[in-house]
């Protein structure tokens, strides 16, 4: 089957300011895919165009096979959104929101509202502006998730729940997928994106940085590893390891991808007292990403291979 | 914590309340003494000689109804106080109106959206952001006051005339602004306490109505009543200027209790629960463009049946009145109407017309608003294509207009019908307001342009009516070159009853109001939605 969100070479400028440059971005059916980046690289704005809110200046995008800015209502048809910064109408309750969103979808599965509508424990009698900004997300997450669609997108949205409902909220994306649908998760809680996703693309400034199967990039990516050494010798000139620091004897380091045993023959011939490897995190992955600009063409270079291995 | 410890920083939040004002303010007091200064020297020509303010005096003293709508009709033998008569309406409004949104919008508003929280974690204490919302009001009243008192002593009104005149006015505004002051305690969102203010005015001004024409006591149950009890220029007494000040600080001294009572963003009254479901009627986008305006079309409809059926009641009278004076019945008929009668019903349906066009700017502008706030883009992220949930909320706007159009007719129709007994005058009366309809949706659709293709540029609609506001309203007295008369729309549209019904000008309105919609969609197709 052919990818549900496929994107290739999207830019989008706003007057002069280039939100994005040339961003590449495909999603599997039936995949959890998370869609990771810093505020302001662009995650809202590629969203919206998915969702034919926003008009792209160039490239090519499509969403369950359709051309989102020219077949939007058809679209939309299939696919339901929670955006990141809920505003909803003040003085409608929240259960009439829920209606309302899913009356204009062509009905609601009633026993799948009522069952969210206790998962999430809220209150569907309070008036909208009444509400927190967790509430409101939970009135978005009821009507997007109660209703019958292929693919969701969502925004960021746990971004005002407590950690019980944002386990309820993954405990519920789960479902949904068992359920064979797609969901594109844009979020910036790395453990709720390791734990859910299958595969993920981070951007920056717009364009993407890295993409892949999680495993895949762990893999692909430098581990750290610590040692305790009986000769902690000529340790700076070894080949794939690059010595971070070395505190009372321990040392730590990062081993360079595919080099792994090499160093460890290395590491062995100078005794090693006690040794713990690390892969990386995602937070790693992401930050080493964003952290240092000396280190993005580094690491870029070295995405290109992670993003070959993804299946295409 | 010491009560005198709740205002530290009233200074900070003034400064701030102020520089987010610093459009609104300005244009609040330029705007009310602008008109005030203009209708009120458009009536020093009205009348020529003492004659002529005698009728006017009879008219007045006769008809109870403009007695409710203005005033004490007292010193009505001079000028001065057929001015003062001719302006109380629209100054009381005003500040009144001025003084409840813009308490209600710096306190309530500001708590509601999480702002004051902010502020309130820094050195501020807890009655310093109402402080300032208070003193920022209330020298906003100060100084529509102080502009009154300066430009009134040009028109009939004499020096000391003006003084108390801005006096009363300012400090009725300060009354109201204390009152709203407690009622935003009181209750949790900023939509309520504006709308309980506004309320509560309603009645101070009913309770005034109802002792000016019974002419009794009732007047003093109404702070309304105090600030026209100074009687200017009968009996010149400016001590009740004071009632109200006294009136403010005891509000003051209230609301600083209550104050003291409650939990931060929490009110007096809890608010209720609503229903868990929609009702049938809530179930796509015409159905949300009707929820979210008809609470205002109802109020609309209320004020403009109310206003009708005055303005059917007066017609007797004023028949009277016109024969009597010729300056004022060349006033109405500029147009050259038929007879005085039609001529006056003319001049009235045109400014109930443009009254309107307000509330169809108004409700068409919800378009954006919508769209700011995010919830357009909510909405047609579902399958609900964009120009549809544009068109639902032009369409539940125009259904607006056009039932306002209605009411204000009838109102004034039947009413004339019931009190002079000609039906057939009353049912031309009732449906004259629909002939602007076409020049109303001319004036939406200006504004759907703007919306289509620089959303930015929406407000230009308000600018159009502004425009046509001027024209209609003061048009015959500015003596403007005759071109400016051309780009004026309603200009355009036959003044019935006083003018013959011609199709053309209508169906060029109809098809101009189509294209603009059309074009205003076209740009909507192709831009980003925010």
């Amino acid at each position: 089957m052919d990818a549900v969100i496929a994107v290739s070479n999207l830019v989008k400028r706003f007057g002069r300011f280039t939100a994005l440059d040339r961003l590449d971005l495909r999603v599997e059916a039936g995949e959890v895919h998370g869609f990771l980046g810093p505020n302001g690289s662009g995650k809202s704005t590629t969203i919206r165009i998915l969702l034919g809110l926003l008009r792209a200046d160039a490239g090519d995008v499509s969403v369950l096979g359709r051309d989102p800015w020219r077949d939007a209502v058809r679209l939309h048809e299939h696919l339901a959104y929670v955006p990141g910064e809920v505003s909803l109408w003040p003085n409608l309750t929240g259960g009439e929101v829920i209606d309302l969103l899913a009356r204009m979808r062509g009905g609601i599965d009633e026993a799948r509202r009522a069952e969210l509508l206790e998962r999430f424990g809220l209150d569907p009698t309070k008036q909208c502006r009444s509400y927190s900004k967790g509430n409101r997300q939970k009135v978005a997450l009821v009507a997007a998730l109660s209703a019958d669609v292929e693919l969701l997108v969502l925004d960021e949205p746990t971004a005002g729940l407590d950690p019980i409902m944002a386990a309820e909220f993954q405990e519920v994306v789960r479902e949904e997928v068992v359920q064979g649908r797609t969901v594109l998760l844009s979020s910036h809680i790395l453990g709720e994106v390791e734990s859910l996703c299958d595969r993920v693309s981070i951007i920056r400034d717009g364009r993407t940085v890295l993409a892949g199967r999680l495993r895949d990039l762990r893999g692909a990516s430098r581990t750290a590893v610590s040692v305790r050494l009986a000769r902690p010798d000529g340790l700076a000139e070894l080949a794939g390891l690059r010595v971070l620091e070395e505190v009372d004897g321990e040392v730590r380091a990062e081993v360079e991808t595919g080099r792994m045993s090499e160093v460890m023959a290395a590491l062995a011939e100078r005794g090693i007292e006690s040794l713990a490897v690390h892969p990386p995190t995602l937070e790693e992955l992401f930050l080493r990403n964003y952290d240092d600009p000396a280190g993005t063409r580094h690491e870029t270079g070295r995405l290109a291979s992670a993003r070959g291995d993804q299946p295409a | 914590m010491r009560t005198s410890d709740g205002f530290v920083g009233t200074g900070a939040l003034l400064r701030l309340a102020l520089r987010r004002d610093r459009v609104r303010i300005p244009a609040w007091v330029l705007g009310v003494v602008g008109v005030l200064y203009f209708s009120a020297a458009a009536q020093a020509g009205l009348y020529q000689d003492q004659a002529q303010v005698d009728a006017y005096g009879r008219l007045v003293t006769q008809s109870s109804a403009t007695v409710a709508l203005a005033g004490p009709a007292t010193g009505l033998d001079s000028l001065r106080g057929i001015v003062m008569y001719e302006t109380y309406l629209t100054v009381i409004c005003a500040i009144c109106i001025l003084a409840v949104l813009m308490v209600s919008r710096h306190t309530r508003a500001e708590e509601e959206s999480g702002r004051t929280e902010l502020v309130r974690a820094t050195e501020v204490g807890r009655h310093a952001g109402a402080a300032a919302a208070l003193i920022a009001t209330g020298s906003t009243c100060l100084l529509i006051g102080s502009g009154m008192a300066l430009v009134l002593p040009w028109t009939p009104l004499t020096v000391r005339d003006s003084l108390v005149y801005g006096a009363a006015m300012a400090c009725l505004g300060i009354f109201m602004a204390a009152l709203t002051l407690c009622l935003a305690q009181v209750f949790v969102h900023a939509r309520t306490v504006s709308g309980a203010g506004l309320a509560v005015f309603l009645v101070f001004y009913v309770v005034r109505a109802v002792g000016d024409v019974r002419d009794d006591a009732t007047v003093w149950f109404s702070p309304i009543g105090w600030a026209q009890a100074t009687r200017i220029p009968t009996e010149d007494r400016p001590w009740p200027v004071l009632l109200l000040l006294l009136g403010a600080a005891a509000l003051l001294v209230i609301a600083v209790r209550l104050a003291e009572r409650r939990d931060f963003a929490a009110g007096l009254l809890p608010s209720r629960p609503g229903p868990a479901r929609a009702a049938r009627s809530l179930s796509g986008p015409v159905g949300l463009a009707w929820r979210q305006q008809r609470g205002g079309l109802l109020a609309w409809s209320a004020a403009l049946g109310l206003l009708g059926v005055l303005i059917g009641t007066l017609g007797t009278s004023m028949q009277d009145m016109v024969r009597d004076n010729p300056a004022l019945a060349a006033y109405l008929a500029a147009t050259g109407g038929a007879s005085m009668i039609d001529a006056y019903q003319a001049t009235f349906t045109l400014v109930i017309a443009l009254t309107i066009a307000g509330y169809g700017i108004w409700a068409a502008g919800r378009v954006l608003t919508e769209e700011t706030a995010g919830r357009t883009a909510l909405v047609c992220a579902g399958p609900v294509g964009r120009v549809r949930s544009t068109l639902s909320d032009l369409a539940v706007a125009g259904g607006g207009v056009l039932v306002l159009l209605l009411v204000a007719g009838l109102g004034s129709g039947l009413s004339y019908a019931t009190v002079v007994g000609d039906t057939s005058q009353g049912l031309q009366i009732s449906f004259a307001p629909l002939v602007y309809l076409p020049a109303i949706a001319v004036l939406v659709g200006v504004l759907v342009l703007a919306y289509g293709w620089a959303p930015r540029w929406t407000w230009v609609g308000w600018l159009v009516l502004a425009f046509e506001a001027v024209i209609g309203w003061l048009g015959g007295v500015l003596d403007l070159p005759e071109w400016v008369y051309r780009f004026s729309v309603f200009d355009h549209a036959p003044r019935y009853p006083a003018e013959a019904l011609s199709a053309t000008p209508l169906v060029a309105m109809t098809a101009v109001a189509a294209l603009l919609l059309a074009a205003g969609l076209v740009g909507l197709r192709r831009r980003d939605l925010r």
